[in-house]
């Protein structure tokens, strides 16, 4: 540490790289450190490997099933399932939330419903989905829509119905029309709020894969997770568990920098 | 007669039940004049400007703009908000520019840009085109609302309570700032504030409103000329016309704070004997509750 703040000193330019690096090494710090706590418990032999593998047992599982059992076929499979889920839920969201969010009565009517359907558990839902839509491709993806839309929709609705009236009587007062306050005012306005829906829904519908590839699926971290059950392959469950844990958090930190960049208008807390 | 409030009511049903806030409000604006509107916080003056802007419906009587009836809010009333509402996903320039961008008073690009680079002038916003509202201090972003309102050129511009939440040094500034702009382009200016000073500064007119259900409980010509100076805030003329009117306010505010529903009737005849008194005599009207001021 004490080198790297010499270098930092000695030029600007140096010193800004440190600190990008140093700004990356404090959000991968807790990884670190669940990585070393987890591998002092195994070697401290407490639990049995067979309940807890070390992360180097993990790390040699994961080489394995990379290059001998296509664990990239599961990532892309899986990727494809989340990516069609929440891309469709979103698109269905923005009118419903919209609708939801902009007619008081809609809102009222709807409300009930939409929290009901919110609070069932993806999973409890899989047998009905089974009955009525077989084991394709296409029940599996009805779950995580499904997911994907309902939290989706409140996101957006909340964001709408929160819109401030005053922006709305600036434009009227310049002489805006209808379809300008729409297009011009409200829409800006969500479009954070569809970001954040968008955000939402992914960290949804990653928690949903384990349910919707319950559906007989054959690729997929899911899949793969439940057929390492049946065999008791522990090390295996954990790969499957880092994998979907490792591609969620990217794809939102990506989400994250998108919104960063297109609405930096805004104020936001995690401005520093 | 720009501008004609004929008795405009307005109640509001809440929960406990109807609120009436103005009662039968009648006043009338001159081209190119500056009214303000005075009165006891909490007295109606902003739903009456938002009548005037046709944000809200009256219960009862209207208001006339040339002759015509406000039915909603249109390009020729520009509105001025305390909370300055500059649109936070645009930049300083496009906020200025949005009027001239829409259908109702579109302008070519270049004749835009114009209009634009002039106003950014005259309001001292110059450096700050691409700057977004979150990066502006308070003053700053109300010089671009009100920048914004003036590109499109609305003959009415209507201010509610514009630099209440200024710090003091930059609420003058903007007063002699609006002062300069209002000799350079007149527009007809209906300004609420709370301050009285404010109001006899920029006006040539005020029209102090009772307590709820406001009425106009008195209109009052202000005798300074345009152009004004900023010595005249301290002139002694301008200081005892303040008091005087501060009185009136303060008669008022006590009377909404003593006064129940019951006697609200009693109040009202109270009042229009008020009204009749000339400026000179307000003391006449506050020695009855001079314990509260």
């Amino acid at each position: 540490m004490n080198e790297a703040r010499g270098h930092a000193l000695s030029g600007m330019r140096v010193g800004r790289s440190l600190m990008a690096a140093w700004r990356v090494l404090q959000r991968v710090l807790v990884f670190c450190v669940v990585l070393m706590v987890w591998q002092l418990i195994a070697w401290s032999g407490r639990i049995p490997e067979q309940l807890l593998p070390s992360p180097v047992q993990v790390f040699t599982t994961f080489s394995n099933l990379l290059a001998r059992h296509g664990l990239l076929g599961d990532l892309g499979a899986s990727v494809t399932r989340v990516l069609t889920g929440v891309v469709i839920g979103v698109i269905l969201a923005i009118p419903a939330g919209f609708g939801l969010g902009w007619y008081r009565g809609v809102r009222v009517f709807f409300e009930p419903l939409l929290n009901f359907m919110r609070a069932l558990p993806p999973i409890a839902l899989v047998p009905l989905v089974v009955v009525y839509l077989g084991i394709g491709e296409l029940a599996r993806t009805v779950v995580l829509v499904y997911a994907a839309f309902f939290s989706a929709t409140i996101v957006i609705y909340e964001g709408v119905a929160g819109l401030e009236p005053i922006y709305i009587r600036a434009a009227q007062s310049l002489g805006a029309n209808g379809r300008e306050i729409f297009t011009r005012v409200v829409l800006p306005q969500t479009l954070p709020h569809v970001l954040t829906a968008l955000r939402v829904a992914l960290g949804v519908a990653w928690a949903t894969l384990v349910a919707a590839e319950l559906v007989a699926a054959q690729r997929g971290l899911g899949a793969l997770i439940q057929n390492a059950s049946n065999f008791f392959q522990i090390r295996t469950i954990f790969v499957g568990i880092m994998m979907i844990g490792m591609t969620a958090l990217l794809m939102d930190r990506g989400v994250r920098a998108f919104i960063a960049r297109f609405v930096s208008w805004r104020e936001t807390v995690e401005e520093r | 007669m720009k501008i004609r409030v004929e008795g405009v009511s307005k109640r509001y049903v809440t929960g406990t039940g109807e609120v009436a806030v103005l009662d039968q409000v009648t006043l009338n604006v001159r081209e190119g004049e500056c009214l303000g509107l005075v009165g006891p916080s909490g007295c109606g003056k902003t739903t009456l400007l938002n009548i005037i802007a046709g944000f809200t419906l009256p219960s009862s009587g209207a208001v006339y703009v040339d002759g015509n009836a406000v039915r909603g809010p249109g390009a020729d009333r520009g509105v001025i908000f305390q909370q300055y509402a500059v649109f936070p996903w645009l930049t300083v320039k496009e906020n200025i520019g949005f009027g001239l961008t829409l259908r109702a008073n579109f302008r070519p690009r270049w004749e835009r840009e114009e209009i634009v680079r002039r106003y950014i002038g005259l309001m001292g916003l110059r450096g700050f085109e691409e700057a977004y509202p979150k990066e502006l201090s308070g003053g700053m972003k109300q010089r671009v609302a009100l920048a914004r309102a003036y590109a499109v050129n609305p003959a009415i511009l209507l201010m509610d309570e514009p630099f209440a939440a200024l710090d003091a040094q930059t609420r003058e500034v903007m007063q002699e700032l609006l002062l300069e702009i209002f000799m350079q382009e007149t527009k007809t200016i209906v300004f609420v504030t709370h301050s009285v000073e404010e109001a006899i500064f920029l006006c040539g007119r005020i029209s102090v409103l009772t307590r709820r259900p406001a009425r106009v409980a008195r209109v009052i010509e202000i005798p300074f000329e345009y152009p004004r100076s900023r010595r005249l805030r301290t002139a002694l003329e301008f200081v005892r016309l303040r008091e005087e009117i501060e009185d009136l306010i303060r008669d008022e505010h006590s009377k909404s704070e003593k006064g129940g529903v019951k006697d609200a009737a009693a109040a009202r005849t109270d009042l229009r004997d008020v009204g009749s008194v000339y400026v000179g005599d307000v003391g006449v009207g506050s020695g009855r509750s001079a314990g509260a001021g």
